[in-house]
């Protein structure tokens, strides 16, 4: 009578233990909170770059474009004295001699604006001394991309 | 009484590997491969008559861009706007053998986009009487 009701309870059990086995993993997992998505990037996309110039400097920054379309760089200030200019570029990373290779360039005050079209990869903006500088002066330039 | 149990038993043994094999995560999800590219920069110094080139091995079939990026002069590297030769073909003997050429000033967007296959190939950049000394120069290669 033993032996039957252990194989009856045994038969009887087999289903629950079956779905119970299946639905749950093999290794228990601490529920974690949702990570929010990320808000979209806006396009156009604005970006600063601020830095001292020493004499005889080269000071560079990379940006990546996501996708093809206008690049426009700006250098939006520049330090003291009033009347020094300083070169400022466009182009991209890895060249021969310096850390960006430039596509355009233009010996300027603050206010120079470049724009180029470009395909989607990554860029680089300088700001260089063209021999004018005694002193480190500051600088800031806005880049602005799809 | 014994038989009966022992058919529970087998059951019981039976349901265990088979559940086993379902609830494994063996499973594998389809897999979505997206096409790399790869991106090399030809950096270098072309003189005045001079020529250059460098070769790259495309490994997948699929569109190589290549751009003429920068042209510039000096230590600094202030830009210059003036046209080279930009060709693009396979290697022969000791050179290009070019396929396609366009005389071109740098550019952020490609100037030559063209279908390849797994190969190597090769550009070339050529002064055609444009430059009055050593320029350096940057060329942004991507290809599958």
């Amino acid at each position: 009578v033993t032996v039957k009701l252990k194989a009856s309870l045994l038969v009887l059990l087999l289903p629950v233990w079956l779905v119970a086995g299946c639905t749950s993993n093999d290794t228990i997992t601490t529920p974690t909170t949702p990570t929010p998505p990320a808000a979209p990037r806006p396009s156009p996309f604005t970006e600063s770059f601020s830095s001292f110039l020493p004499p005889q400097g080269f000071a560079a920054h990379g940006f990546i474009l996501p996708s093809g379309g206008t690049i426009t760089a700006t250098l939006t200030t520049l330090g003291a004295p009033a009347n020094v200019q300083v070169g400022f570029g466009l182009g991209v990373p890895g060249g021969a001699t310096a850390s960006c290779s430039l596509n355009q360039s233009v010996n300027t005050r603050a206010g120079a604006t470049l724009t180029a079209l470009a395909d989607p990869g990554t860029y680089c903006i300088a700001v260089y001394d063209i021999g004018g500088l005694t002193t480190a002066i500051p600088f800031s330039v806005t880049i602005v991309y799809p | 009484m014994v038989k009966r149990f022992g058919l529970a038993a087998a059951l019981f043994v039976f349901c265990s590997a088979a559940c086993g094999v379902a609830c494994s995560n063996d499973a594998t999800s389809p897999s979505t491969s997206v096409p790399s590219s790869t991106t090399e920069v030809f950096a270098s110094i072309v003189d005045r008559g001079g020529s250059t080139f460098y070769s790259f091995t495309v490994n997948n079939l699929g569109v190589a861009r290549i751009t003429l990026a920068s042209v510039s002069q000096g230590v600094i590297g202030t830009a210059l706007p003036v046209a080279l030769r930009l060709g693009f073909g396979v290697p022969r003997g000791t050179g290009c053998a070019l396929t396609s050429a366009v005389t071109v000033s740098s550019a952020l967007t490609a100037q030559f986009v063209e279908a390849v296959t797994p190969d190597i190939y090769c550009v070339q950049l050529s002064d055609v009487g444009n430059l009055t000394g050593q320029v350096n120069f940057t060329i942004r290669i991507i290809h599958p």
